[in-house]
């Protein structure tokens, strides 16, 4: 985690400017995130389906068996699918803390930088979900005036909706990465 | 939950939950928990509000129908009240605010875990709110606001709520905020 690793290009440090520490995304919370997206997908759509083929077809019960059948198999590409791309995703995560602030970056397809000033942080929220927590993972949001609190949903286990990036996504040690950043943003020189 | 406050001027001593650390230079002046009173009136009003959905379903039924409204009403009026009132116990106690010389933190641990952290100097208005059974009961929600909460949406964030004495609780941040302005402001 505070391993030194290579900056991306479209990261420029400044010339006084020490690298603290460089976290990643966890790869297992993007199976959550597909396992989410699939129980939701399928609570929503299945019944309905099944009511609809009932109705339709006489022998239902064999058309509702080749429809499992079907689910089951698109399900498990989907899956695989998305654990292929989900790793080149989870990958392209990096923040970076250093001692004047804190650079979040993301690489995948598309690319998107946030730098945070220490100054500028008002609030620090963290957010484990139940499985997050058994796994010690969580995501933290440094809110500023120009980052607000609409990310910050006072219940951690609804999914959130953010296209740019706004927070430390699924890094581990969630509560140790909060207290450095609050020593950083309280205490730096 | 099992670490205490450290230092013997503690106003308050419920522990501090081992998911917060405390900096070195770091003092706790509080720590407070949620009265289960605020989320027993909350509960209360919900399962009430409950019940008159089934009385008035109940009176548009058809009567060959009205055969569900005895299961339901065992599940709404028993079950329902035995599940809200346990896990609301449960979920009160994964409350804890602590107040130190640096910063607020707000913490809850209930399936997940929510931690905010705010700092007095951030800090840019203090709102407290105090529903009428709160202000029979003393307790009520103490919302230290910051630049970073778009309000009215902000209310919706994790605040100090349900706490006993929350004009208190405003008072002492608000003197903490005060130390911690420069002067003049």
């Amino acid at each position: 985690m505070t391993a030194r690793e290579t900056i991306p290009p479209q990261v420029s440090l400044l010339r006084d400017e020490k690298i603290i520490m460089m976290l990643r995304r966890r790869y297992v919370s993007i199976f959550m995130s597909i396992l989410s997206s699939v129980a939701a997908a399928f609570s929503a759509g299945l019944g309905s389906t099944i009511a609809n083929i009932a109705q339709r077809y006489p022998n239902y019960v064999e058309s509702i068996v080749s429809f499992l059948y079907l689910i089951i198999i698109a399900v498990a590409g989907f899956f695989v699918f998305m654990a292929l791309v989900g790793y080149f995703y989870v990958q392209g995560h990096l923040y970076i803390l250093t001692n004047r602030r804190i650079i979040l970056f993301r690489k995948f397809i598309t690319i998107s930088v946030r730098e945070i000033a220490y100054s500028e942080i008002t609030d620090i929220i963290v957010n484990q979900g139940p499985i997050a927590r058994i796994l010690n993972y969580g995501s933290i949001t440094p809110l500023s005036p120009g980052v607000r609190g609409a990310y910050a949903l006072p219940y951690p286990y609804m999914r959130r909706f953010s296209y740019t990036r706004v927070e430390l996504k699924d890094v581990s040690q969630p509560s140790m990465i909060m207290n450095e950043l609050f020593r950083l943003t309280r205490f730096r020189k | 939950m099992d670490k205490q406050p450290p230092n013997e001027s503690t106003e308050f001593y419920l522990p501090v939950p081992r998911e917060v650390s405390i900096a070195p230079n770091e003092k706790i002046l509080m720590v407070l928990g949620r009265s289960y009173i605020s989320f027993v009136t909350l509960a209360t009003v919900g399962l009430i509000v409950l019940g008159g959905i089934i009385a008035t379903a109940n009176s548009y039924m058809p009567s060959e129908n009205k055969w569900i409204m005895l299961p339901l009403s065992v599940f709404c009026f028993l079950i329902l009240p035995a599940l809200l009132y346990g896990l609301g116990y449960i979920y009160v106690k994964g409350h804890r605010y602590i107040i130190t010389n640096e910063r607020i933190i707000m913490f809850r641990k209930f399936i997940g875990i929510l931690l905010r952290t705010v700092t007095h100097d951030k800090i840019t208005d203090l709102i407290v709110n105090q529903g009428p059974i709160g202000r029979l009961c003393n307790y009520g929600r103490v919302s230290p606001i910051t630049a970073g909460m778009i309000m009215p949406m902000g209310a919706a964030i994790f605040s100090i709520s349900g706490v006993r004495n929350p004009y208190e609780v405003r008072d002492s941040i608000a003197k903490l905020v005060k130390a911690m302005q420069p002067e003049g402001q």
